[in-house]
């Protein structure tokens, strides 16, 4: 598995405390659809928590402006790719 | 255990070259904490209590950044945390006055005073969050003032941005709460460093319409701060502390 989209899904798992594992969650899993339609079933304050998170762990910036890419790790992912 | 001790707090005071910042360090020492000194321009009170302290076996530690510039702030707020590990507290008190009534304020002036009152208050306030998110810690003290919930004629510039910094603190405290961090705001009414030898007619004027006949000594103003970077007040979040004399119930 890609180790940086590991690294993502290890950090939201751990700062959110989600009871899932890596391997359980999927790349393209909508993270703020319910569980019940197979999302992740996250809300807008578990975005806070994940933005200074990855700004912590990548040093990079992420503002207002960028909510968008909390849909998935895989956009998630692309977006620290081209900040980097 | 003395609930008032800061007990080593690491806390980072902006626009500590001025008379509340330079009093506010020295509470800080009293109640055991260990304050960073900021500056930007001007830093010779910076140098002199460092000497002060030095004499006395006290370390002060300082830092030197443009608030107006997110960028420095943030490669600042970085060298805290390489230094230190991590950050207790902030007490956000860099700022300017300036005088100008409405009808003729230059946006000029305007756009200066809130660059950074506001602009620059709230990069810092905004880049030691992320700290404090990371941490599932912390605490931070505004420094507002009376002027901006009563609105001084004449200031109108410097009492617009200090009612920012109100709104500033009671959105802080509901965001970080979860995470630990309380925000809260000290506003002033009017201070002085020490006995006004010989005050102006102005002075004689202001003080006439304080209940308390005086103005506030910057130490008086200094521990309401450390009150609120302490313990002994951890169910305090979201409030703008007024500390007046009892001059806004008068006004």
């Amino acid at each position: 598995m890609d180790s940086r989209k590991t690294k993502i899904k290890e950090l939201i798992i751990s700062r959110l405390n989600l009871k899932i594992t890596p391997a359980q969650f999927g790349d393209d899993a909508k993270l703020f659809v319910s569980k019940d339609e197979g999302g992740i079933g996250l809300d807008s304050v578990d975005t806070l928590e994940i933005a200074v998170g990855l700004m912590n762990e990548f040093d990079i910036e992420i503002s207002d402006e960028d909510m968008h890419i909390f849909e998935s790790i895989n956009t998630i992912d692309k977006f620290i790719g081209e900040n980097l | 255990m003395n609930r008032l001790n800061l007990s080593g707090k690491i806390v980072l005071i902006t626009g500590a070259n001025g008379g509340i910042g330079s009093a506010i360090a020295k509470s800080i020492i009293e109640y055991n904490g260990i304050p960073i000194l900021h500056y930007h321009k001007n830093n010779e009170n910076v140098v002199a209590l460092t000497a002060e302290y030095n004499k006395k076996g006290i370390k002060l530690y300082s830092c030197n950044f443009d608030i107006r510039n997110e960028k420095e702030v943030k490669e600042g707020i970085k060298s805290i945390i390489k230094e230190f590990g991590h950050l207790d507290s902030l007490v956000n008190n860099a700022g300017i006055v300036s005088r100008g009534f409405i009808p003729t304020l230059s946006l000029n002036t305007l756009n200066k005073v809130l660059d950074t009152n506001v602009i620059g208050n709230f990069s810092v306030l905004k880049n030691v969050a992320q700290v404090m998110i990371n941490q599932k810690y912390g605490n931070i003290v505004n420094i507002s003032s009376l002027a901006g919930s009563t609105g001084l004629k004449g200031q109108a510039a410097y009492s617009m941005s200090k009612a920012s910094i109100d709104s500033m603190t009671r959105i802080a405290a509901k965001e970080l709460a979860m995470y630990n961090v309380r925000v809260n705001a000290v506003a002033p009414g009017y201070v002085s460093a020490g006995m006004l030898e010989n005050p102006s007619e102005q002075d004689i004027g202001y003080m006439r319409q304080i209940p308390m006949k005086r103005y506030a000594y910057d130490y008086e103003v200094a521990d309401l701060v450390t009150f609120l970077l302490s313990d002994a007040s951890s169910y305090i979040t979201g409030q703008i502390l007024v500390i007046d004399g009892g001059l806004s119930i008068s006004l």
